[in-house]
């Protein structure tokens, strides 16, 4: 089995990271630097920060934030929020951003964009972030901006990815789970690993110990990912690897802890 | 008089974090350039794994750093790293994009990696590197991110192996040139680890 990885999630609202649920209601948690900075000593595999409001408010994200967290981790840093050309991605890249989340462009179908990040930057660079709504038995693209679906469902999206985009990783996100505690929706991830033959990341939903072992099995989720359990309970990411690797060594393992 | 360390400069990317991470590993002065002065000047050379294969090899020709290099492996024994994308820019060619050559001071080409599909592309994640026994390196967990790997190696260059599908070199020497697939900067202890190792060559 490929080794996994455990990502939390950091959510950015104007400058505090929120707790989010549903892509409806948010909870101010506290300054981003102190949490990627436990985050980081509990030994996540990495680390993804979102802001939500910078396309919004057509602005980036805050630059001298991510200087100042790419000085103090050494684990990569997938920064997203208000790329929305080559030259905005340049700048996350030489203020530290180890990748970038791309959500955007994909909505505005800016696809020669994101080819020609790709092109200067490997693929790898890139992660390929969607937000996906459950309707009559399908999922379909939601766009955050608008807080609307779009006419695009799950099958199509794949297409557009495996024919017309060189990206590295597609962050998949259930809105309906988002928040939630109820898990992943495995449901979704079981599509995209028969899909997709990107490493794919799963969001949304995912609370306790079961819900990652649930979805351990499908070859392509390599990222696991959590917004909430991550930030809330203290040495989280270090206490669930620990647990995980004691089922079947699926993560590396623990460098400083040891949990008996 | 403090040792220096040159991190060479293509104009692309993110080596902030590498220039960071080294910083904090050793007490020696680190600039980042693609003045061949300095490079000259330069105790360590760093060649950072960001942007394409062709950019970075045109972007070497071009500053004359190629040059420089060929002829640190000659006169001086000074350690040189390449990191991911810049280890592979020491071989002869890659596939990425076409063909490009490479700066052929090692022996071997850089082809796509060839998995099955149990196996997702790009190789993402931290894989275990397995270390030659008499190798100065610690074995352990590495941050990878690639597509492409080094294929038709010399055996005696290949001093660390990693696996994805495939036995791969992880990490490869030749003289005083050294180049690891992984980033040691993202690598949190281990890859830190490495980077003290290194600069006490």
């Amino acid at each position: 089995m490929i080794n996994k990885r455990l990502i939390p999630v950091i959510i950015l609202k104007n400058g505090l990271v929120v707790q989010s649920f549903n892509f409806d209601k948010y909870l101010p948690i506290g300054k981003p630097e102190f949490i990627v900075r436990y985050l980081s000593n509990w030994e996540s595999d990495e680390i993804i920060i979102l802001d939500i409001d910078a396309t919004i408010n057509k602005r980036l994200i805050n630059i001298d934030l991510i200087k100042m967290l790419s000085k103090e981790v050494s684990i990569p840093l997938t920064i997203g929020g208000g790329v929305d050309s080559l030259k905005s991605a340049e700048i996350y890249f030489k203020n530290g951003a180890d990748k970038i989340s791309i959500n955007s462009l994909f909505l505005d179908e800016k696809f020669s964009t994101i080819n020609s990040i790709s092109e200067e930057y490997g693929s790898q660079s890139i992660v390929l972030s969607l937000d996906f709504k459950k309707d009559d038995n399908n999922y379909y693209l939601y766009d955050y901006r608008k807080k609307s679906m779009k006419n695009l469902d799950i099958l199509k999206i794949f297409e557009i990815i495996k024919n017309e985009l060189q990206i590295g990783e597609v962050l998949i996100n259930s809105i309906d789970r988002d928040g939630s505690k109820k898990g992943y929706d495995i449901e979704i991830y079981k599509i995209a690993n028969n899909l997709l033959s990107h490493p794919v990341l799963s969001l949304g939903g995912a609370n306790k110990l079961e819900h990652f072992i649930e979805i351990l099995n499908l070859n392509n989720v390599t990222g696991m990912c959590a917004g909430n359990i991550f930030l809330h309970s203290e040495h989280s990411v270090e206490l669930f690897r620990s647990k995980l690797n004691k089922i079947n060594n699926v993560l590396r393992p623990n460098n400083y802890f040891s949990y008996e | 008089m403090s040792k220096k360390i040159c991190i060479i400069d293509y104009n692309a990317g993110n080596i902030m974090s590498l220039y960071q991470s080294i910083t904090n590993v050793t007490n020696y002065q680190v600039v980042v350039s693609n003045d061949i002065a300095d490079v000259k000047k330069a105790d360590y050379i760093i060649l950072p794994g960001v942007g394409s294969y062709s950019y970075v090899s045109n972007y070497l020709s071009q500053k004359k750093i190629d040059v420089a290099l060929r002829t640190a492996m000659i006169d001086a024994q000074k350690p040189i790293l390449g990191i991911c994308l810049g280890m592979q820019i020491l071989f002869e060619t890659s596939e990425e994009f076409g063909h490009s050559n490479g700066l052929s001071i090692l022996k071997g080409n850089v082809k796509k990696l060839k998995t099955n599909l149990n196996y997702p592309l790009p190789n993402i994640g931290w894989r275990n590197v397995d270390m030659n026994k008499d190798s100065q390196f610690n074995s352990g967990w590495y941050y990878f991110a690639h597509s492409y790997i080094v294929e038709g190696a010399n055996e005696n260059n290949i001093i660390g192996i990693s696996k994805y599908g495939l036995d791969f070199p992880a990490v490869v020497k030749h003289h005083n040139f050294y180049g690891v697939q992984f980033h040691p900067e993202k690598s949190s202890k281990s890859g830190l680890d490495f980077l003290t190792t290194f600069f006490s060559i």
